[in-house]
């Protein structure tokens, strides 16, 4: 790789108490991102998956900074976010811009289409009002939508033209980066194939770069140039996504493979699956995270704790089995 | 192969809202064999659920069954009694749902839960019930038993609460499990155990189940056949293998091409256009016509009926009808 990064995040942490018991006397701390370092190139698309509660929504909210990391650096076309004060801060959000999954709750009802897409134009720039609704045209036609849709609301739109207003909106400012939370996940397969589409055109078109947060590794092969896999708050595997996926080094990732089900009839006939669920990440179990679960667990594992190190050009992943 | 265990007949259901009735289920027929697993997928508001539902006389109202029979092993189960339809549920057939925590009441613990539905259905002593339930709880995979009869259901995650509702389906020895997108509020390695213990439990059992999804992969993996919905309609029925490998409804087609695979890579994902229609029943063509890129006079003209196309193979579309038909 080469050239500088559009995003860097270094040892990034995020961190926060849990109150529970009588009066919320107990307090616990949940590492839900702890200590994840990675980089996009620009132009690039990074796939950043794994499951419920592993910290991927966290760690993208993070890289915005709508939810404070507790330690670590956001280095943003070389500019460190943490450093940043309220107001220099608003001014780099313009070139960064999140979607999330649930279109209906992430616009406003009471906003129509128009409003809400032109929304960050109002806050952001002077144009006048009809320059704003010409922009949001513009913008509307080039998410798939039209003229028709301008005056509407959310709740008359279908879920799936709902999330093509969140991207026009998203768009408005023309930013760099965008950090898409599981954009198709609420969506049938049929309208997400359109969205997926849509996002494929739209990173050409307005030379874009995505941080995409994913649960779904189909979708993740799709549109990734590289993959990131998370577990309890930790990368345990990062490389460009068909070498992960063809041939991942992982035993998370390998699991996380084979439990997805394929549309091919009686296409494995063994399945592997994955014994237990994901221990909490209030109290992560010692050593490596995934040892409680991992097929081939050797004693260190319970122990000392993986670090990410490459294992062949582009590609690391943080296992002690697979370093022997 | 003997008869259907489970035999719905040209099933329509309606829902009577303020703003005018609204068709749901226009004509679905089917039928499940026993011991078979048998898959349902479809879109949102293909009436798939409502399907399920129809079977166990769970329509929510203001919807209702206006035409059709659902035969059970021969027997209708719209001509029973409130009383008769009780019965049949638990005992016959049983059913569980997308969201295991909201299925479980939060203030009774595990245990008294189990041997209240045990109870409800068998009788018995209450020690007897309890001893049964810790046997329908190994049975499902979920260790220690006893002391998990004394949690409440905050205390255990998503993948354990289904296994404990599907503890209480087993219950009675049901003949057909419904199971209603049951992993979809799951993560992919607990939905593959959980599906792993549902195909377990058909072979172990002798179980016919029907599963409602909207995952193609999920059933491509697990079911032996199946019919694919469309507002509301059976689209197309067959078995898994002749489905993937050969799907002949335009519809069917393009939801299989759809679907991103993570196993290899595919060429631009194909999405169909356009969106379900929103009240299907007054429509008298073809309801796929206005998305499908192959309709032509006829698709506008007639909903077309089902078409076979091999064996046990059937398709709604006028593409496989015979020359008269199609003109």
């Amino acid at each position: 790789m080469s050239g500088r990064p559009l995003l860097e995040v270094r040892e990034l942490r995020h961190h926060f108490l849990q109150e529970s018991g009588w009066l919320a006397r107990r307090k616990r701390v949940v590492r839900a991102v702890d200590g994840v370092n990675l980089s996009i190139q620009p132009g690039e698309v990074l796939g950043l998956v794994g499951e419920s509660g592993c910290g991927k929504t966290t760690l993208g909210r993070c890289v915005l900074r709508l939810v404070e990391p507790t330690a670590g650096e956001v280095i943003f076309d070389g500019q460190d976010l943490l450093a940043l004060d309220t107001e220099a801060m608003r001014r780099v959000r313009r070139e960064m811009q999140i979607v999330f999954q649930d279109p209906l709750s992430s616009i406003d009802p009471r906003f129509s289409v128009e409003e809400a897409v032109a929304e960050p134009l109002r806050t952001h720039t002077n144009l006048s009002r009809p320059e704003r609704r010409e922009q949001a045209l513009t913008l509307l036609e080039d998410v798939g939508l039209g003229e028709q849709h301008l005056d509407r609301y959310s709740h008359e739109l279908s879920g799936g033209q709902c999330q093509r207003v969140a991207l026009a909106r998203a768009l408005a400012l023309r930013p760099r980066l965008l950090v898409l939370d599981e954009p198709t996940s609420a969506l049938d397969v049929s309208v997400q194939a359109q969205i997926i589409n849509l996002l494929v055109e739209l990173k050409k078109a307005y030379q874009l770069t995505y941080l995409f947060i994913s649960h779904d590794l189909g979708v993740v092969r799709y549109i990734s140039d590289r993959i990131a896999v998370m577990y309890l708050g930790k990368l345990v595997e990062v490389g460009p996504t068909e070498a992960v996926l063809d041939s991942p080094f992982h035993p998370y990732t390998q699991a996380l493979l084979a439990s997805v089900p394929i549309p091919e009839p009686r296409s494995r006939e063994w399945h592997f699956v994955l014994a237990g669920a994901v221990p909490s990440p209030a109290n992560p179990p010692p050593g490596c995270r995934f040892h409680t679960r991992c097929p081939s667990a050797q004693p260190i594992c319970q122990e000392q704790e993986p670090t990410l190190h490459p294992v062949s050009p582009n590609r690391q992943v943080a296992c002690h089995v697979e370093e022997k | 192969m003997t008869g259907p265990s489970l035999r719905i007949e040209d099933l329509h259901v309606s829902f009577f809202t303020l703003s005018g009735k609204v068709r749901a289920i226009n004509g679905v027929s089917l039928e499940v064999y026993p011991g078979e697993f048998f898959g349902l997928v479809g879109e949102t508001g293909c009436g798939k659920t409502v399907t399920g539902l129809a079977v166990l006389g769970l329509v929510p109202k203001p919807g209702r069954v206006t035409q059709g029979r659902i035969l059970l092993k021969g027997r209708d189960l719209l001509r029973l009694s409130p009383r008769e339809i009780q019965r049949v549920r638990g005992d016959e057939i049983a059913m569980i749902f997308q969201n295991p925590s909201t299925s479980l009441n939060p203030v009774f613990t595990i245990g008294s839960q189990l041997v209240r539905v045990i109870r409800q259905h068998q009788g018995g002593r209450k020690r007897q019930a309890e001893k049964h339930a810790c046997e329908l709880l190994e049975a499902v995979g979920l260790p220690e038993a006893e002391r998990l009869m004394r949690s409440y259901p905050h205390e255990l995650s998503g993948g354990m609460l289904q296994r404990v509702m599907i503890a209480m389906a087993l219950s009675s020895r049901p003949s057909l499990l419904i199971a209603d997108e049951p992993t979809t509020a799951l993560d992919v390695t607990i939905q593959a155990q959980i599906l792993a213990l549902l195909r377990d439990l058909q072979s172990r059992f002798d179980i016919t189940t029907l599963l409602i999804t909207h995952d193609l992969g999920i059933i491509a993996e697990t079911c032996d056949r199946i019919a694919v919905l469309y507002a509301g309609q059976v689209a197309e029925v067959g078995t898994t293998t002749e489905i993937f490998h050969n799907p002949c409804h335009p519809y069917t087609q393009g939801l299989i091409r759809a679907v991103p695979r993570p196993d290899r890579d595919v060429g631009r994902l194909a999405a169909i256009p356009g969106t379900v229609p929103s009240n299907p029943g007054f429509l008298s063509y073809c309801l796929f016509a206005p998305r499908c890129s192959y309709a032509w006079d006829r698709c506008w003209e007639v909903q077309p009926t089902q078409f076979p196309v091999g064996e046990g193979h059937r398709v709604a579309c006028f593409l496989h009808a015979s020359q008269e038909v199609r003109s």
